[in-house]
């Protein structure tokens, strides 16, 4: 099966008068076989991207190809593509057999076909005994499923995912995400999957592909962009609790980069030389972080509260750099008392004050 | 907003008492709708059953065994009777196809398509709610007997369609826009045509407003006297109610409980239709469709 | 222009040549779909609406094919002639006493069927029928409880010394106006009962809860949650009914014939009785096009006024 490569995809819409680019210039391959997560906050263009590659809207300028074919101009009829929505979208008049075999009627399957193909999908599934009911009898995971199974018995070139699991609760999503690794595996065409829940992106996804304001910012492992994130948005955005930042500067001591925050200095790598006497915006996981008892050890912080959550405590901090969060051990206690702040330096990530860009 | 008004009930009463007048005030209204709704409609039925001589000679409030009968249901065998029937249901299908065709396709367009002038032709079309049918009949009279059709059913059918319009128009309009675009969408996904998505998507999901449609529709063309007495003038072609009002002034012989008999039969169908579909009706006025 | 690049694209079937049209594909479908509207428009409204007013510029007797041009004359003589003014002045009446009593009574059956738990459902259908029934057959039962030969309502009026045991009420030049009033609302007061009850259906109980909560009793339930969520659609009926009792022709023509004298002839009776009995009509086009102005006229007043078109977009 082909790949989908996306190339200077714009996409710009006009609202009363104004104009708005949803799309800015993006452009992203996504090998066959291939799980790839755009994620952003709302509003960021990724389901306009995707939208794009569906064929529901037409970009603006940039192409889009399957394999060698230019599918650009072409209607989402004639793509051949699979498309699980946010709102599910099976069709409620229908029961979920014919949901399922809806497509395969249109292509002209025969009758018989269309049983096999779909309780071979309902199979895998384990949605066999639902066949009979209407949608509405369904629970969300089970009308997922079914989503899921009316895009498997097509056996699609392309698989497009937008926001399939926000409406559905924790325990739901994280039962599902494998049903849905599984059918792409299973089908083993390119895949997109457009979410806002940075978890989802980390755990399903070969790469994940991260988006702010029409443009990309990084497409990379999951692991990739985790640690090393290329731009402070990025780091906010994936991880869970988010990366806390600092006011820092940069000093040259010695031909070396120090790194200056509050009263305390860190080493950091070589490359920071070129950056002396600059401010720069640190940023640190908050699992990097430890607390100290002794206030003088470290950045000076107030205790507000703890949030125990069984295996850790995220506790908050005041501190000269405003409100911190740090992940703590399962039995701290803060109980409102002063403590100092230490990082390890070894995670600090050091980004540009004005375009947020890595630096180190 | 009402905090500067004394606490408790209705006419300074305890909430529990308030309850209580409240539910008696009901039970009295229900009472009196239903008598005044019912009284009409049993005093027709009550009429048809009765025998046509003692109808003029004295008040009878139940049609006692004496003077009970079925014969007054003849009537219905009477071939211009007949006839003006055929023809009232005729028009109302005619009229309710029509309607439910046109107003799902427009409705459609309106609601997913984007069209130059689209909201002005929106409001443009409330206008037809001006359109009085004796303001219209009277020039139509002349311009339908110059092409043709006057005194033709098709005739009147479009003059009755383009009534229903505005309202059949608005309500699949709204309807449709209740509808997930995403429904359709995961149609064309799946390879079907716009038409396609149109016709096994959203016309199943309209089933409200395409029998709110109708059943509006329906009211129309079997109440219609007005376009029917004056696009129909000769009495082979008119409907049912331009034609008994002609057969009270021509007739010899048309006693008052014959009148009442026939008419209970041509009110069967709407109260068949009040009973079975007020839910589709109300859930159709629902989405605001004026 | 960008008929080469299309080309390859959608060669499959392609019977229309898309790309080389001046508008756009949707514009074009979504034209098309609304075309068959505009047909019946253009058919049942704009050609007999200008066909009038030319028509109403000729002398025209109703069964000659002669047309005689005399120019405005016709709405010269509408004007000046006094059964024009009266038939006015009765049809204003008509349409206000009935609207009124058809919005009270609407309302009522509307609030009293939200709220009874038994047999609503049949009691709804009783009403939805009065809606549904012919107008003849209204006209047929009224004709025949008002009869003086055997008539209940007519016995009852009767013993309440309202009308001699002899009289016909319909053929009374006190009654025949009051009566038509009355009987033309026990049909339409369905009309406004049933956009009510639809909007009442849509109203959240957990209004009524908070509002419970907060310690207000039903009149102030009715007054803060209910009425407020009613007056957009109670506008938009109030015209509607208007509009529609005005050009009431059909329950008056079958019930008095504008009659005794014209003591129930309104503005479309008229009309008729000028095609049909008078033979004159190009002066009957003349009064039609007046009333279509009149129509137009205080349905563009009452927008301005109380904007219900508000309420008729809230969801564009």
């Amino acid at each position: 099966m082909p790949d989908i490569t996306i190339q200077n995809l714009t996409k710009v819409y006009e609202e009363s008068g104004d104009e708005i680019v949803a799309v800015d210039d993006v452009t992203l391959t996504i090998a066959d076989g291939e799980f790839v997560t755009l994620v952003g906050p709302s509003g960021c263009g990724k389901t306009t991207t995707l939208r794009c590659v569906a064929g529901l809207n037409t970009p603006t300028s940039g192409t889009i190809h399957f394999g060698e074919r230019d599918v650009t101009g072409i209607p989402v009829q004639e793509r051949n593509i699979a498309l699980l929505f946010q709102d599910i979208a099976l069709y409620p008049h229908m029961s979920v057999q014919e949901n399922m075999a809806y497509g395969l009627k249109i292509a002209g399957f025969s009758r018989k076909e269309r049983i096999a193909r779909v309780e071979e999908a309902a199979g895998l599934l384990q949605i066999t005994d639902q066949l009979e009911k209407m949608p509405s009898e369904l629970s969300g995971g089970q009308q997922q499923r079914v989503a899921l199974g009316r895009s498997l018995v097509r056996d699609p070139e392309v698989f497009l995912f937008d926001e399939p699991m926000s409406d559905l609760d924790a325990k739901l999503k994280a039962e599902l995400r494998p049903v849905i690794e599984k059918v792409t595996d299973e089908i083993g065409c390119p895949t997109l999957y457009v979410t806002h829940d940075q978890e989802e992106a980390m755990t399903m996804s070969d790469r994940v592909a991260v988006i702010n304001d029409g443009e990309l910012e990084q497409v990379a492992p999951p692991k990739e962009i985790y640690d090393e994130p290329e731009s402070k948005f990025v780091s906010q955005f994936i991880g869970q609790p988010s990366t806390q930042f600092f006011d820092g500067r940069v000093r040259a001591v010695n031909g070396r980069g120090t790194l200056v925050v509050g009263d305390y200095e860190y080493e950091v790598s070589d490359g920071l030389k070129g950056w002396s006497g600059d401010d720069v915006r640190v940023g640190l996981r908050p699992q990097y972080i430890t607390v100290s008892d002794d206030a003088e050890a470290g950045i000076p912080a107030t205790h507000l509260l703890d949030e125990p959550l069984g295996d850790a405590t995220h506790s908050f901090f005041e501190t000269e750099f405003g409100e911190v969060i740090v992940v703590t051990d399962p039995d701290f206690e803060g109980n409102g008392g002063e403590y100092g702040l230490v990082f390890q330096s070894d995670y600090i990530r050091l980004f540009d004050v004005d375009s947020g860009v890595r630096i180190a | 907003m009402s905090s500067n008004e004394p606490p408790g009930g209705m006419f300074g009463l305890s909430y529990d008492s308030e309850s209580r007048v409240f539910e008696a005030l009901k039970l009295l209204s229900t009472a009196i709708i239903v008598l005044v709704g019912v009284w009409p409609i049993y005093w027709m039925i009550q009429l048809a059953f009765t025998e046509y001589e003692t109808v003029e000679d004295a008040v009878t409030v139940f049609p006692l065994p004496e003077i009970f009968t079925l014969d007054n249901f003849a009537v219905l065998a009477d071939p211009e009777m007949y006839t003006y029937m055929f023809n009232t249901v005729v028009v109302a299908i005619g009229t309710i196809v029509t309607v439910v065709v046109v107003s799902l396709i427009a409705g459609y367009g309106l609601a997913r398509l984007s069209f130059p002038q689209k909201e002005n032709f929106a409001r443009i079309l409330l206008i037809g709610y001006l359109f009085s049918p004796i303001v219209i009949g009277i020039p139509l009279y002349q311009i339908w007997r110059s092409i043709g059709l006057l005194d033709t059913r098709i005739g009147l059918i479009i003059a009755l369609s383009a009534l229903s319009m505005p309202f059949a128009v608005w309500l699949m309009w709204k309807y449709i826009m209740t509808i997930p675009e995403a429904h359709e969408e995961a149609a064309w996904v799946d390879g079907a045509s716009r038409w396609r998505g149109f016709r096994d998507v959203v016309v199943p999901q309209c089933r409200p407003a395409i029998i709110a449609a109708a059943l509006f529709a329906f009211a129309l063309a079997w109440n219609d006297f007005t376009f029917a007495q004056i696009l129909l003038p000769s009495t082979e072609t008119t409907t049912f109610a331009p034609g008994v009002l002609r057969a009270m002034g021509q007739a010899q012989f048309l006693p008052d409980a014959h009148l009442m008999a026939i008419s209970l039969v041509m009110t069967l169908p709407p109260l068949l239709f009040a009973y079975f579909m007020q839910s589709y009706l109300l859930k159709g006025f629902q989405v605001r469709a004026l | 222009m960008a008929g080469e690049t299309g080309e390859s694209i959608r060669s499959r079937r392609t019977y229309i040549p898309w790309d080389s049209l001046p508008a756009s594909r949707e514009t074009v479908v979504g034209i098309g779909t609304v075309l068959p509207v505009v047909v019946l428009y253009v058919l049942i409204a704009v050609f007999p609406i200008a066909f009038a007013f030319w028509a109403s510029l000729h002398d025209i007797h109703t069964l000659s094919p002669e047309w005689v041009w005399i120019g405005l004359e016709n709405y010269y003589e509408v004007v000046e002639i006094a059964t024009f003014w009266g038939s006015l002045w009765r049809g204003v009446v008509y349409m206000v006493g009935s609207t009124l009593i058809q919005l009270a009574v609407g309302l009522w059956m509307a609030l009293v069927l939200n709220r009874i738990t038994r047999g609503q459902k049949l009691l709804t259908a009783v009403v939805f029928t009065a809606y549904l029934i012919p107008t003849i057959i209204v006209s047929l039962m009224a004709l025949r409880v008002f009869d003086p030969a055997g008539g209940v309502f007519q016995v009852l009026g009767a013993g309440f010394d309202l009308w001699s045991a002899t009289e016909a009420p319909l053929g009374s030049r006190t009654w025949a106006m009051p009566l038509l009033i009355l009987i033309g609302s026990w049909k339409f007061s369905v009309f406004i009962t049933i956009f009510t009850l639809a909007q009442l259906r849509a109203i959240p109980n957990r209004f009524y809860e908070a509002a419970k909560v907060c310690g207000a009793n039903r009149w102030q339930m009715f007054r803060d949650i209910t009425l407020p969520r009613l007056t957009g659609i109670i506008l938009v009926v109030v015209l509607l009914r208007s509009i529609f009792m005005f050009n009431k022709f059909d329950i008056i023509w079958q019930l008095t014939e504008g009659g005794p004298g014209d003591a129930t002839t309104t503005l479309p009776v008229l009309a008729y009785k000028t095609v049909y009995t008078d033979q004159a009509y190009g002066f009957a086009n003349a009064i039609a096009v007046v009333m279509f102005l009149f129509l137009l006229v205080s349905a563009i007043a009452y927008f301005k006024l109380f904007n219900p078109s508000e309420e008729v977009e809230t969801t564009t």
